[in-house]
């Protein structure tokens, strides 16, 4: 009777201790996993030089919505600033598209513009 | 000699052309006053000051001396249209699917269309008081200054550089001009082809001073669940406009009068648009419809 019941005991310790590895082993998996995630995730911050990026991620947003994500850094609107580019311009309503333009004066008709529809 | 500086800003193409002997240096400044301006003014940053006051409906909210004025001219604008120009429509402007910078916005987005009949209240809706310059926008009511933030910015830019020789300032298409040129002469504007994506030139006007600014559903357009949207919205019906027009371009006083009121013609139809047109001896344009017919107002010789 006495070596049954030791036996009865021998196998809840083993039930025991299989459990407690059990949750110790899942606990782990699953805390490396998200460990894994932010690793990935923080890389792929870092990897987005790209001004643009935040705005396309931005321009999805519903105004209410963007409180959530918080301000977009300086440094990225700074770098969406455009570049000045001056050259002698004219040569008539050819403008628009980037590039230099032929010179002209303003005797010889040129120097006029476009007007459309907000073209990008 | 013209100078002329080109760039993008506001998701348009930009350029600033002075008329000078020698080479204006306060070109170079333009694209930063831009920059500033599209800081404040743009729906499509996160971090503007619109966006914030937006997220502010229904809180008072003290504004830069940018937004502060044009806010006003959008006043003004309503007033000249009879309330056909609101900039309180972002809320049906997202709901046509125009929910972001339309270089980014994909042909024929999976969001739902949601059939939205709107309440778009008016500008006289805001609470705005001049002394504190404090804005308070009704409780739910965004705002999207949208050709209201070019117009203003080009007459803006325009008379920044006017004292530098004869200006012109271009921002996506509204044209602010300072007078003719060192020479006398009128400055040439090409109107661009709506049935031609090349920018092909369909007609050349002549001006002097003033503003000429075109608005159309030619370029920006979209489908929504094989529904075609434009974003010129009617302010009353909130939806985007059932018009016979592809593209109209007004001649007016100003650039900011121009631009609102080529998209109050866009959203009135060739028959009401003209009629604007021929009663208003300041305002001269042209109007081109969906079947490719080319319609004048009196005024536009004056022009040719």
């Amino acid at each position: 009777m006495q070596n049954r019941s030791k036996s009865w005991a021998d196998i809840q310790m083993i039930i025991s201790s299989i459990a407690v590895a059990a949750t110790m082993g899942f606990w782990s998996l699953f805390s490396s996993n998200q460990k894994l995630t932010a690793g990935a995730t923080g890389t792929a911050d870092l990897s987005q030089p790209d001004p643009n990026s935040a705005t396309a991620n931005n321009d999805m947003l519903l105004p209410g919505q963007v409180m959530l994500l918080g301000p977009t850094p300086q440094t990225q609107q700074v770098g969406a600033a455009p570049q000045a580019k001056v050259w002698r311009g004219g040569g008539g309503s050819k403008g628009g598209g980037g590039g230099s333009a032929p010179a002209a004066s303003s005797s010889g008709g040129g120097g006029g513009s476009k007007t459309g529809s907000s073209k990008p | 000699m013209i100078y002329r500086n080109q760039f993008r800003a506001m998701g348009c193409r930009m350029e600033a052309l002075v008329d000078s002997a020698s080479h204006p240096n306060i070109l170079e400044e333009v694209p930063a006053w831009f920059e500033e301006w599209e800081q404040a003014l743009s729906r499509f940053r996160v971090d503007s000051e619109l966006t914030l006051l937006n997220m502010n409906a229904g809180r008072a909210m003290q504004v830069s001396q940018i937004l502060w004025d044009v806010l006003q001219t959008s006043q003004e604008a309503e007033k000249l249209t009879n309330g056909l120009v609101n900039p309180l429509i972002l809320d049906a402007l997202l709901y046509a699917g125009y929910d972001q910078s339309f270089e980014r916005l994909s042909f024929d987005s999976p969001r739902a269309f949601l059939d939205f009949a709107a309440d778009i209240p008016s500008l006289g809706d805001i609470c705005a008081d001049a002394s504190t310059r404090t804005i308070c926008l009704p409780k739910g009511a965004h705002l999207d200054f949208g050709g209201v933030a070019k117009g203003w910015s080009a007459h803006r830019a325009m008379e920044r550089l006017k004292d530098a020789g004869p200006a012109l300032a271009n921002a996506g298409g509204d044209i602010a001009i300072s007078g003719p040129k060192l020479n006398g002469e009128k400055w040439p504007i090409g109107v661009e082809n709506p049935f031609d994506s090349e920018g092909d030139v369909i007609e050349t006007l002549y001006l002097e001073r003033g503003g000429i600014a075109t608005s159309g559903k030619d370029y920006h357009r979209w489908m929504r669940n094989g529904v075609p949207q434009h974003h010129i919205i009617d302010p009353r019906t909130g939806l985007p406009a059932e018009t016979d027009i592809l593209a109209a371009t007004v001649i007016a006083p100003t650039a900011m009068e121009a631009e609102a009121m080529a998209k109050a013609v866009v959203i009135s139809g060739s028959q009401v648009g003209l009629a604007r047109l021929n009663g208003d001896a300041n305002l001269a344009g042209l109007l081109v419809l969906e079947n490719g017919e080319r319609l004048y107002s009196q005024n536009i010789e004056k022009y040719r």
